[in-house]
């Protein structure tokens, strides 16, 4: 999808078209449920956010002057509303009555895949170690491999700053990973040097 | 040997492979043993990651996604203003009230004197107001906070990194493991 044709479902919408929202639902709603979900790290949540992303577009598409791509737009929305729910869920872990136990996830696989399941929760674990804003960036850039410049504007930081989050990042996923490196040691997949 | 060529290429693309494919970065990379033990440890860590596939709902739910929107825009525009105002306002301002006295009590003021630069971050929020508080000398205090204040905005932190002794990095990230932008 491009921008033109994001630009063109958006005046279809503007005059009145309701299909055409539909139509752009459909076409990002998976792409913003896997930010969320990653940001959020719980499937219920991510679907709630999803959502809520697109209602927010409803009202914000009689506006959208196109300056910057729908998806852009998209992103920012599933960010912002990502980290206030972790930093709502922070500050209500602090009152003991309301804390919010949480669980961990479900491993989906099967007995034959227990070792993925774990490894997928020692990523979770690690992920959610990272500050908000700096967890957004490394999904962004690691998983939707978002240039630095469209994620500074989605972040609302400079490309400096995308940058060296994305490296802190990753420098501390090594580290909360460390015990896994040994699993994958014999595994790692041999890139070729070019020639 | 202390080489920062393949973090510099990692940080302008998210790929290995696009990093690989730089002709120019792939003659480096043949002479340079420091930048492959770095390829090897991300490649690990990459090869990890991408072990992280978010459970996507099935089928139904998303052929479904659009009605559920709709019914929640629908929701949202017909909810008339005044009356959950009116019918909200009291216990909303009574729940805010216990959540205050709650959080008031639970946040307990911690002794400054022996708070590490971390405890100091954690209890403000952000490093510039933790570098305001009465503290004792904290070297370590003074690197957060000049790390801090090269990392938010300014392309600086290559050099910061890079300039930091291994033993200085070291502390900084035990310390400052969870740095706010």
């Amino acid at each position: 999808m491009t921008a033109g044709e994001d630009r063109e479902l958006v005046a279809r919408f503007k005059s009145g078209d309701q299909a055409a929202f539909n139509q752009l639902v459909r076409l990002y709603q998976k792409r913003v449920y896997a930010v969320a979900f990653r940001m959020v790290r719980d499937e219920e949540e991510a679907k709630d956010l999803t959502q809520e992303v697109f209602v927010k577009m409803y009202t914000a598409l009689a506006d959208f002057r196109g300056e910057a791509s729908l998806f852009t737009w998209a992103y920012r929305a599933t960010v912002n509303l990502a980290i206030n729910q972790i930093r709502r869920k922070k500050i209500i872990s602090w009152v003991p009555l309301l804390e919010a136990e949480e669980k961990p996830a479900e491993p989906k696989e099967g007995l034959g895949e227990r070792e993925t399941a774990r490894l997928k929760q020692a990523i979770a674990e690690a992920v959610k170690k990272l500050p908000p804003k700096q967890r957004a960036i490394f999904i962004l850039r690691h998983y939707d491999e978002l240039p630095n410049e469209e994620i500074a504007q989605i972040v609302g930081k400079s490309v400096g700053a995308v940058k060296a989050n994305y490296f802190q990042a990753l420098q501390k996923m090594k580290k909360y990973l460390a015990e896994w490196k040994s699993v994958l040691t014999s595994g790692v997949k041999a890139y070729e040097l070019p020639s | 040997m202390n080489c920062h060529k393949f973090e510099e290429e990692l940080q302008k693309s998210s790929t290995l492979k696009a990093i690989e494919a730089d002709a120019a970065f792939g003659e480096h990379l043949k002479a340079c043993p420091v930048c492959q033990v770095a390829r090897a440890e991300y490649t690990r860590l990459f090869d990890l990651l991408a072990a992280d596939q978010p459970p996507l709902p099935d089928d139904a739910y998303w052929a479904s996604f659009p009605a559920l929107v709709r019914e929640r825009i629908e929701k949202v525009h017909s909810r008339p203003r005044w009356k959950p105002v009116l019918g909200w306002s009291l216990p909303a301002a009574a729940l805010i009230f216990v959540m205050g006295i709650a959080l008031f009590v639970s946040k307990e003021k911690p002794n400054l004197a022996n708070l590490t630069a971390e405890e100091a971050f954690n209890y403000t929020g952000t490093i510039e107001e933790a570098a305001d508080l009465p503290l004792p000398e904290n070297t370590l205090t003074s690197v957060a906070a000049q790390a801090e204040e090269e990392l938010v905005g300014t392309l600086k932190v290559e050099e910061l990194v890079y300039t930091l002794s291994e033993e200085q990095l070291k502390t900084l990230e035990e310390k400052l493991t969870d740095f706010k932008l």
